[in-house]
C-alpha cells in the first residue's frame, strides 16, 4: 500500500483531525469527507451527549480500517437496510447491483419468458446467504407482484443465520418490506452445502432461481494479499465467508481449490432443477475456468450462459478496450464457446438460464 | 464675548457655498415598466369575454353530459369568468357613480350625494384597479409545472471562497424559510469544496459547491419560480483584511420536480412517456461509477457510491455521492437530471415564444445570467431589482424571516405583472394580423 503523501494529510488536518484519522483507511480526501459526513450524521442520531468524544472515537478506529457498516451498524442495500456485525460479510455494492438488475429482468419478464404478475409462484433459494441481503432485497421487492412467493436463504453460519434473521424483523419493523404471510413466505434455514442429508430439506419441490455468493478468495491471496485483499477485509470480516476451506473435498480436474463451491453448486442445481443459476465470482479468469467447467457439466447441456460485469446495467464506459462484449473459451473437445460479456466494471457473476 | 473660532479657508468657502445635496444613486432596476397601473387592453378583455362565452358553452354541454377533459377545461376558466364578472360589476359601479358626478346637480341634496359619490368613486376606482390586475392574471396561461413540487439549485458564481460562503448563507436562508412555512424539504445534495485550506469562515458559513434542496409540496414550482436567477452580495469577506467590499454573484435555479407516485401534474406527469417534459430516454445517457481499482467483491470492501449521469444531447452532467447507498444515489440522480432537461425544456419554449413576438419585448424575459437581487450588508438592505423593491432588517430575509416573504412576495407580482404584459402584447399582435 503506498503512503499517505504528507500534503495530504496536512490539508485534512487543516480541516479536522477526524478527517485526518480517516485518511489511512479512505486514502484520499473526497471519500473522507464523505465518511466523516455519514460518521456524524450517525453520531447525531444516536448519541446524546458527548458527541464529540464519540466522534473522535469512531473516527480512530475507522481510521485503523474496522469497517464502516460494522461502526454505523448497517448498510443500505437496495431500499432496505442492512445491519452489519461482525463475523458476517458486509453486503459489497456490486453484489446488490447484479441482484437488482436481476429484479428488473424478473419483472420485465426478460428472463423467465413471462412477466411476474402471469406467473403464479416463484421460488428463489440463496445459498451462502451471510446478512440476508439477497433473499431480503428479492422477497421485499417481488412481494407486489408475485402472489405465491417463497424466498429461502441458507448459510453455515449460526451467527450469520441469527443476523438474517433479526434484519428480516428489522426491516418489516422499519416498515421497507411487509412482513411474510402463508402465501408469501421468507426463511432462514442452517445447512452445509457439501453434506446431502443438509440438502435433502430443500429437494422436495422444484425451485425456480438459485442464487450464491460463495466464498471464492484463493489462499494464497488471503494469506499474501497479491494486490487484491484489502487490508479491512482481510483483518475484520469473516475468513468463513471468504476463504473455502481445506476441510472441502478436492476440486475436480480444471478447478483450483477456490472454484470448488461452483463445482458443488452445479451438482445441487441438478438436483433442485432451478429455471435461473447465478453466481458470484471473484474475476475474469475465475469466470473462465468456471465457465470452461460448465460446458462438461450435465446441468449445463441444455443451459445458456452469461457473464455479468459489476454493473450490469451500465453500458461499457469510456475503457472499452478492456471492457469486451463476449469472451471465448476453448472446450476439452477442441471446440471454442464464446459467452455474451453484459454491463462495465470487472467480471463479477455467472447466470446459467435453462432453456425449457 | 469669545472671539470667533479659527475656521480654514477652505472650509470657509465650503460653508459659503451653502448645504450640499448629496447624491443618491437610484436603485438599478428595470421595474419601471411593470408599474402599479396596468390597463386591460380592448384585447386583453375580448379575449376574456370569448372564454368566458366558451366557459358557459360548457358549462350547459356538461350539465347534460359529464365529460372529464371538458370538465378539466371549464375549471381552467372558472378563474377568468369569477374575475370577468367582479371586474364588469366594479366597472358598472365606477360609470354609475362617475354619471352621478357628471350630472348637473339640481338641488342640495344632489350635490351632498355628488360629494359622496365623488369619495365612493376613489375607492372603487382603487379594486377596479386591482380586480383588472386579477382579470389579466386570470388570463395568463398558468405555467405547465406551476402544481409541481420542485428543486432548488445552489451555485457559486466566479469569485472564489467569498461567493461558496454566500451561497451557503442563501442555502440556509431558504432552508429556514421552508421549516418556517412548514414546508416538506429535503437537502438532496449538499457538496463542499474541499481544496486545501477551505475552512468555515467566521460566520460559520462553508464553502459550498453545489446544493440541491428538494421542496416536496405540491405547487412549491410556483412558490420559488420567482426567485430563480442571480443574487448578489455586497459585503466585507471575512477573508478580506483591508476592510473592502467585495461583490460577488451565486446562481439559484429552480426545477420541476416530477411528483412522486405520479399525484398531480396531468399530461406530462409521466416520465415514461416521451412526449413529457421529465422524458429521458436512457439510450442517451451515459452512466459512470466509481471505476474499480483492483479486484473489488468480496476482496475488499468499499464505500465510496459516487454516480455520474451524463445526458448526451443537452450535455447536462449530475454527479451524486451523498448516500451510501449507490441506487439510492442513482436515483436522486436521475432524478435530479429529470428536473433539469424538463426545465431546459420549458426555457427553450419560453425563448421560442418570445421570438414569435414582437422583438420589442425582449427586455422582459428573464435571461438566465440577469442579477435579480442585492443583499447589502453594509446598509442592512435587500432589494428585488426586478421590482424595484427594497428592504432592511437583512438579518431576518437571511434567517428566512417574514421579511424575505415580502421581498418573494413583491418578485411574485412583478413576475405576474410581466405574464399579463406579454399576454397583452400577444392578444395585440394577434389582433394586428388579423
Amino acid at each position: 500500500m503506498p503512503r499517505i503523501a504528507p500534503q495530504l494529510i496536512r490539508s485534512a488536518l487543516s480541516h479536522s483531525p477526524e478527517l485526518a484519522a480517516l485518511l489511512p483507511a479512505c486514502r484520499d480526501l473526497n471519500s473522507a469527507f464523505n465518511e466523516l459526513r455519514w460518521i456524524r450524521e450517525h453520531v447525531d442520531k444516536t448519541v446524546g451527549f458527548n458527541r464529540k468524544r464519540h466522534l473522535e472515537k469512531l473516527c480512530q478506529k475507522r481510521g485503523r480500517g474496522v469497517p464502516l457498516q460494522y461502526l454505523l451498524g448497517t448498510q443500505p442495500f437496495g431500499s432496505l437496510n442492512i445491519k452489519c456485525k461482525p463475523g458476517v460479510l458486509i453486503p459489497r455494492p456490486e453484489t446488490e447491483a447484479y441482484v437488482c438488475y436481476l429484479q428488473d429482468l424478473l419483472e420485465s419478464g426478460n428472463l423467465l419468458g413471462q412477466k411476474l404478475s402471469e406467473l403464479g409462484n416463484l421460488r428463489i433459494i440463496d445459498f451462502c446467504t451471510g446478512t440476508g441481503c439477497i433473499p431480503l432485497h428479492l422477497f421485499s421487492t417481488l412481494q407486489r407482484s408475485v402472489r405465491s412467493l417463497e424466498v429461502c436463504g441458507v448459510d453455515i453460519s449460526l451467527v450469520a443465520l441469527e443476523l438474517a434473521k433479526e434484519n428480516a424483523k428489522y426491516n418489516v419493523a422499519q416498515g421497507y418490506m411487509a412482513s411474510s404471510n402463508d402465501k408469501q413466505a421468507l426463511s432462514f434455514q442452517k445447512a452445509d452445502i457439501f453434506r446431502d442429508t443438509d440438502i435433502q430439506q430443500f429437494t422436495g419441490l422444484p425451485w425456480d432461481i438459485m442464487i450464491s455468493n460463495p466464498p471464492y478468495i484463493s489462499r494464497n491471496v488471503w494469506n499474501y494479499g497479491r494486490g487484491q485483499m484489502g487490508y479491512s477485509t482481510r483483518k475484520y470480516e469473516p475468513r468463513l465467508a471468504l476463504v473455502p476451506e481445506d476441510d472441502m473435498p478436492p476440486a475436480p480436474a480444471g478447478l483450483l481449490p477456490e472454484d470448488i463451491f461452483y463445482a458443488r453448486l452445479l451438482d445441487l442445481a441438478q438436483t433442485l432443477c432451478p429455471k435461473i443459476l447465478l453466481m458470484e465470482v471473484g474475476d475474469e479468469k475465475q469466470a473462465r475456468r468456471i465457465v470452461q467447467y460448465c460446458s462438461r457439466h450435465t446441468f449445463c447441456t441444455q443451459a445458456q450462459l452469461t457473464v455479468w460485469r459489476d454493473w450490469p446495467d451500465v453500458a461499457p464506459g469510456s475503457d472499452k478496450n478492456t471492457e469486451d462484449s463476449d469472451f471465448t473459451i476453448c472446450t476439452d473437445d477442441g471446440k471454442r464457446i464464446t459467452v455474451p460479456v453484459k454491463g462495465s466494471g470487472n467480471i463479477r457473476s455467472i447466470v446459467i438460464t435453462t432453456i425449457i | 464675548m469669545s472671539p470667533a473660532p479659527w475656521v480654514c479657508r477652505s472650509c470657509i468657502r465650503a460653508l459659503r457655498r451653502g448645504p450640499v445635496h448629496q447624491v443618491v444613486r437610484a436603485i438599478s432596476s428595470d421595474a419601471s415598466s411593470s408599474s402599479n397601473q396596468l390597463f386591460l387592453t380592448p384585447a386583453l378583455l375580448q379575449r376574456a369575454h370569448a372564454l368566458v362565452e366558451e366557459h358557459n358553452s360548457l358549462q350547459s354541454t356538461l350539465s347534460s353530459s359529464f365529460d372529464p377533459a371538458k370538465a378539466k377545461r371549464a375549471g381552467e376558466l372558472s378563474r377568468v369568468a369569477t374575475a370577468l364578472q367582479a371586474f364588469e360589476k366594479a366597472k358598472a359601479s365606477v360609470e354609475e357613480l362617475s354619471s352621478l358626478i357628471e350630472t348637473e346637480p339640481k338641488s342640495q341634496d344632489d350635490a351632498e350625494l355628488a360629494s359622496i359619490a365623488r369619495e365612493e368613486l376613489e375607492a372603487e376606482r382603487a379594486s377596479l384597479n386591482a380586480l383588472a390586475r386579477d382579470l389579466g392574471a386570470s388570463l395568463t396561461p398558468r405555467d405547465a409545472f406551476a402544481d409541481f413540487p420542485c428543486m432548488i439549485e445552489f451555485r457559486p458564481g466566479p469569485g472564489g471562497t467569498e461567493s461558496r460562503y454566500f451561497t451557503d448563507t442563501l442555502f440556509q436562508m431558504y432552508k429556514a424559510l421552508c421549516l418556517r412555512r412548514g414546508y416538506r424539504a429535503n437537502v438532496l445534495k449538499y457538496e463542499t469544496a474541499d481544496s486545501a485550506g477551505d475552512k468555515s469562515s467566521s460566520a460559520n458559513e462553508l464553502p459550498l459547491q453545489e446544493a440541491v434542496l428538494e421542496v416536496l409540496d405540491p405547487g412549491a414550482y410556483d412558490i420559488f419560480r420567482s426567485e430563480a436567477g442571480m443574487h448578489r452580495v455586497q459585503r466585507i469577506p471575512s477573508t478580506e483584511s483591508k476592510g473592502r467590499v467585495h461583490t460577488s454573484v451565486s446562481a439559484i435555479w429552480v426545477l420541476p420536480l416530477f411528483p412522486e407516485g405520479g399525484a398531480g401534474g396531468g399530461d406530462l406527469a409521466n416520465p415514461d412517456d416521451p412526449e413529457s417534459d421529465f422524458y429521458i430516454n436512457p439510450q442517451d445517457c451515459r452512466i459512470e461509477t466509481m471505476r474499480a481499482r483492483g479486484a473489488g467483491g468480496q476482496h475488499v470492501n468499499k464505500t465510496e457510491s459516487a454516480i455520474r449521469i451524463t445526458h448526451i444531447p443537452t450535455g447536462e452532467v449530475v454527479s451524486m455521492q451523498d448516500h451510501r447507498s449507490q441506487q439510492r444515489n442513482r436515483q436522486e440522480a436521475w432524478k435530479l437530471l429529470r428536473s433539469r432537461v424538463a426545465d431546459g425544456r420549458r426555457e427553450q419554449r419560453e425563448a421560442e415564444a418570445a421570438r414569435l413576438r414582437n422583438s420589442v419585448l425582449t427586455t422582459a424575459q428573464i435571461h438566465r445570467g440577469e442579477k435579480i437581487r442585492t443583499y447589502n450588508y453594509n446598509q442592512d438592505r435587500c432589494t428585488d431589482h426586478r421590482a424595484g423593491f427594497d428592504v432592511h432588517n437583512l438579518p431576518d430575509v437571511l434567517e428566512g424571516g417574514e421579511t424575505l416573504d415580502k421581498v418573494m412576495t413583491a418578485a411574485k407580482e412583478w413576475l405576474v405583472g410581466r405574464d399579463i404584459e406579454l399576454l397583452t402584447l400577444d392578444e395585440e399582435a394577434k389582433a394586428a394580423k388579423k
